[in-house]
Formats: C-alpha cells, sequence, structure tokens
C-alpha cells in the first residue's frame, strides 16, 4: 500500500452573529455555542478516531446599514485554532447586543462577507461551514446602500447572492462539495427561501427570545463532525 | 448474517456467504446488513446510515439517531421482503428486474414513512441537507438458472455492489454523487449524495443486472470499506492481499476485517457471497496471478507514478469496460 497515507481534515467555519438589540437574552448563549463549537466537534470526531488536521474560524458581526452606521458589520479574518484560541475568545466575548432599528436587520450582506471568504483549498477532506445565529428576518440586499460604509462589491440583489453560493450546475465561492450552511434564524424572509432552494442548508428555525435547546445544538454538532 | 441450510439448487454453488463488520462508536453504528440464502436466491445486502443529515435523535427509539434508525429498519425490511419474494416463487431476470426494485422501494418507504409518522413527524429543522431517517443501500439478489448466475444489483447512494474475479475488481454500480466524480476523485472530493434511502419517499433504487457462468465473488459495501484507501486499487488490493495470506474462508474474513480497520475511520460493513469455488484452496489458488499482477502494476508503483494515471489504467477493469 502507499506508504504514509493519511486523510487530513480541513474545515473553515464562519460564525454569522446578530448582534442587535433584540439578541441581547440569547446573545451570551450564541456566543458561548461559537466558542464550544471548536471542542464540540473536534470531541465528537475523536469518539470517530477522526482528527481534524486544521481548524480556522472567522467572526462575521451584522446588524443594520442604516440604524448603525460604523457599527453594522464587523469582519474578522480567520483565526487558525487551537494557536489563536485566545484572541478568537476575546473577539468573540467582546461582542455586544445593541442597534438594529427596525425588526429585519442586514443579515444577508452578511452572508456575502462569508460566503466569499478566503476559504482553504489545501487538505484531502475538506469542509466550509457557515453559521448564522438571528432571531431577524432580513432586508432585501442593498437595503442600506446609501449609506457611506455599505460595502462595494456586494451582491446587488438575492439572486446574485445565490450565484455566489452556487448549485450544482454553477459554483459559486464556496467548494460545492464542502460547503454547509446552519441556519439558527426565523422562518421568514429570506432565510426560509435559502432554507428551501439552497443546497447543503441544515435550518434551525428559531423564535425570538428562546435559545437553541440544548438538543438541537447536539444536532449540530453531529450535523457537522458527521459531514467531516 | 443468516444462512439457510438445504440442499441442491443455488446452494450446489454457493461456497460461503459472509459479512465484515465492525463500528466506530459501540452499540452506534450506523451500518447494518442483510444476508442470506434460500434453496433458489440469496441475497447481500448493506445499509449505512447518514449520519450528517439524520443526526436526530428518538427518545422512542433509545435515543439512536435516524441515521441508525433507517439503516436497522431497511435491512429488518429487506428481511421481510426477501421472505416474501423467495415464498411467492418469483423469477429474477430482466423482465422482471423493474417490479422487483418497484416493489423494494415501496417496502421501504412504507416502513420508512411510518417510522417517521409514529416519531412526531419531522421536526422543526428543515433544509435540503435534512432527511428523515436517511439511509444508503447496496443490495445484490442471486440465483443460478441454467448453470449461471443471475444478479440483481439494487442501489441507492454510495455503498456498492461489486463482482470480484481473477480478472479483477468491477464496481457495478454508481455512486448517486454528482456528476464528474468517478472512484479515485471521490475519495477526496467526498462528493454529496444525490439520492438516497428516505422517509420522504422520493428516491430512487437504480439497479443493473448481470449474469455469468464463472466462478465470482459478490461483494456488498458500504464507504466505510473502500473510502479511506487513497486509490482504489488499494481496495481490491487488501482483499486479494488477505486472501493469499488466510488459509480458510473464516481466516479471509477476518484478514479483510482487520485490513479495513487499519484505515477506516467510520462504521464498515461488507457482505459477500463467494460462488462456484467449490473449496478454499481452488479459490485462493485461482486469484494468486491477480494479486501479483496488481502488485506489479499498480500498487509497487503508487509512491513513485502519478496516482491519476495509475487510476486511468485501472479504470477498464473497475467499471468493467475491459470484461
Amino acid at each position: 500500500m502507499a506508504s504514509n497515507y493519511k486523510i487530513t481534515y480541513n474545515v473553515d467555519m464562519v460564525f454569522c452573529i446578530d448582534a442587535t438589540g433584540s439578541m441581547t437574552g440569547v446573545i451570551d448563549m450564541v456566543k458561548e455555542n461559537a466558542l464550544n463549537l471548536y471542542t464540540d466537534v473536534s470531541n465528537a470526531m475523536a469518539k470517530k478516531n477522526k482528527t481534524i488536521d486544521k481548524l480556522r474560524v472567522r467572526v462575521v458581526v451584522f446588524r443594520d446599514y442604516v440604524a448603525d452606521g460604523d457599527d453594522a458589520m464587523l469582519v474578522t479574518d480567520f483565526f487558525s485554532l487551537p494557536e489563536q484560541t485566545e484572541d478568537f475568545e476575546r473577539c468573540v466575548r467582546s461582542v455586544q447586543a445593541f442597534g438594529g432599528g427596525d425588526d429585519p436587520e442586514d443579515g444577508l450582506e452578511a452572508l456575502g462577507y462569508a460566503i466569499k471568504s478566503k476559504w482553504d483549498t489545501e487538505g484531502m477532506k475538506k469542509r466550509q461551514v457557515i453559521v448564522v445565529w438571528t432571531d431577524a428576518t432580513t432586508h432585501e440586499l442593498g437595503f442600506g446602500k446609501s449609506m457611506p460604509n455599505y460595502p462595494k462589491g456586494m451582491a446587488k440583489d438575492f439572486n446574485e447572492l445565490t450565484a455566489w453560493w452556487g448549485d450544482r450546475q454553477n459554483s459559486g465561492f464556496i467548494n460545492q462539495n464542502a460547503k454547509r450552511l446552519l441556519l439558527f434564524a426565523p422562518d421568514g424572509p429570506y432565510w426560509n427561501t435559502i432554507s428551501d432552494t439552497w443546497d447543503n442548508v441544515i435550518h434551525f428555525p428559531s423564535i425570538a427570545g428562546e435559545g437553541l435547546g440544548e438538543f438541537d445544538y447536539a444536532q449540530i454538532i453531529d450535523s457537522i463532525s458527521n459531514t467531516i | 448474517m443468516k444462512k439457510k441450510e438445504s440442499a441442491g439448487g443455488l446452494r450446489s454453488k454457493l461456497d460461503e456467504v459472509f459479512v465484515v463488520s465492525g463500528e466506530m462508536i459501540k452499540d452506534n453504528g450506523e451500518d447494518d446488513h442483510y444476508a442470506y440464502v434460500d434453496q433458489k436466491f440469496g441475497i447481500v445486502g448493506v445499509f449505512d446510515g447518514c449520519g450528517g443529515i439524520g443526526s436526530r435523535k428518538y427518545e422512542m427509539y433509545e435515543n439512536k439517531t435516524g441515521a441508525y434508525i433507517a439503516s436497522h429498519m431497511s435491512a429488518e425490511t429487506v428481511e421481510a421482503w426477501f421472505d416474501k419474494f423467495c415464498e411467492g416463487g418469483a423469477e429474477l431476470s430482466g423482465n422482471t428486474a423493474a417490479d422487483i426494485c418497484a416493489d423494494l422501494h415501496d417496502s421501504l418507504a412504507d416502513t420508512l414513512g411510518e417510522i417517521e409518522k409514529t416519531s412526531g413527524g419531522r421536526g422543526a429543522i428543515k433544509g435540503s441537507l435534512v432527511r428523515s431517517f436517511p439511509t444508503t443501500a447496496s443490495m445484490i439478489l442471486f440465483t443460478l438458472k441454467d448453470k449461471k448466475v443471475y444478479s440483481l444489483y439494487v442501489w441507492a447512494g454510495d455503498s456498492r455492489g461489486y463482482i470480484l474475479t481473477p480478472d479483477g475488481l468491477t464496481q457495478i454500480t454508481r455512486d448517486d454523487i454528482d456528476a464528474g466524480e468517478d472512484a479515485l476523485s471521490n475519495l477526496s472530493s467526498d462528493s454529496r449524495l444525490t439520492n438516497l434511502v428516505h422517509a420522504g419517499g422520493d428516491f430512487k433504487l437504480n439497479s443493473k443486472i448481470i449474469s455469468f457462468s464463472g466462478p465470482a465473488v459478490l461483494i456488498s459495501a458500504t464507504d466505510g470499506c473502500f473510502g479511506y484507501f487513497s486509490t482504489p486499487m488499494e481496495f481490491e488490493y487488501m482483499l486479494l492481499e488477505a486472501l493469499s495470506k488466510a488459509k480458510s474462508m473464516d481466516g479471509w474474513k477476518k484478514l479483510i476485517d482487520g485490513g479495513i480497520r487499519e484505515y477506516t475511520g467510520d462504521d464498515y460493513t461488507l457482505a459477500a457471497a463467494v460462488l462456484g469455488y467449490g473449496d478454499f484452496r481452488t479459490f485462493k489458488r485461482s486469484f494468486a496471478r491477480r494479486r501479483a499482477e496488481l502488485y506489479e502494476k499498480y500498487i509497487s508503483r503508487l509512491d513513485s507514478a502519478d496516482k491519476e494515471e495509475l487510476w486511468e489504467e485501472y479504470r477498464a477493469v473497475y467499471y468493467g469496460e475491459a470484461r
């Protein structure tokens, strides 16, 4: 047999966290989930004799471009774990819930940032996982484009964002086989459209003010680790 | 493994039916199998519950996952179906293959659909990646007629059905994964399943019927058996290397188990029917030339040659194009 052969697992995760005022009751739980995810997924994989060779995590904190100005979107580079655990923890723990204005938020822009991440292309088996935590529906893409800090080059509408995600015919900005999107979001616009029409999506419909139950969190961990 | 003793008929051609299996987490393995030989028909089937998309746990089923329940209930369903099939005086031929598949499909869909209903429905979780009680399936139904073996391969997902002869290992099934991937590229691209058995019922059971007169081994295997080698030829080589070292059929089985366990990172199940060799020495001797050829042409060159080039050469036999 081929000598020194070993399958390597490289995993990238992007956490999109809604940090508007309505998330006040659940933001600590979301932060804990984000912080525990690496350990919990690693432990779940270890039970199956698998080791993640390279894991990177990136954070996208989103609010509302019209209501929140410079606080509307905070985006980090990837943190390599476990080497940059302290930096990652400091970043997540600094997230505070405030602002947001009206009920829909700019979650689609956050998703746009996440999809266009500089994904790891190395490793035999790859997973590129985006997790969205929000208790709100989303504005249409470009709702806040009149604001000076609205990003240039953002998908101009939902159809373009859908193309960024890609499908079996046209690959987008994320590896077609490696991609997974976990939505912890209300069953309303546009999250339900994404859940119904995009591939590789798991949607845990949330209700404002109610946390992510232990049962569902365990299922998220299993879903991620079992597909790696 | 269940094997009914009977004289004559298919038994006159059958040397052995066996199953090799292992689980990553004790008592929570998401693979299952059904292997049985009746007077007229035999079956070797494997089922691999899909943990990534069927990870919901069900309290009423001892907190097992949907994936676990799906593979185990599918195996039980196929067992019940096979009993009825054998009792019903059915025939296995090109003319009956479509009806057999339709019947199997309905049995699996009914069972999983009923489990979904009684376990509280699909739950709140939705999305294209979520399936209720999902499992792959690879089943080979076989019979002896006019001194020929007729085998019907039925499958959904990426569990595979093979035939192993002294000419080599041929994958009869085609994985239900995105187009453009083959057995080599899928080892690293880990492509998504485009079809699998699940409670929703909107799945397809693929089928292919082949007949042969010479000795052969029919193999159903879950991806834990073959998906962790760096090339498809190493899976065949593992089978033949194990055979070359074995002193009995039971020894072969144990060596296959060790060969898979050394590489795999998943639950694994391999069900095989050995047909037409008569005795173990003849069986073992028949594959000596192929093992040597495989080593010389491919295995000994894996570290120095381009894997893609080796695969291009190997795939003609592997996909049956050279047969």
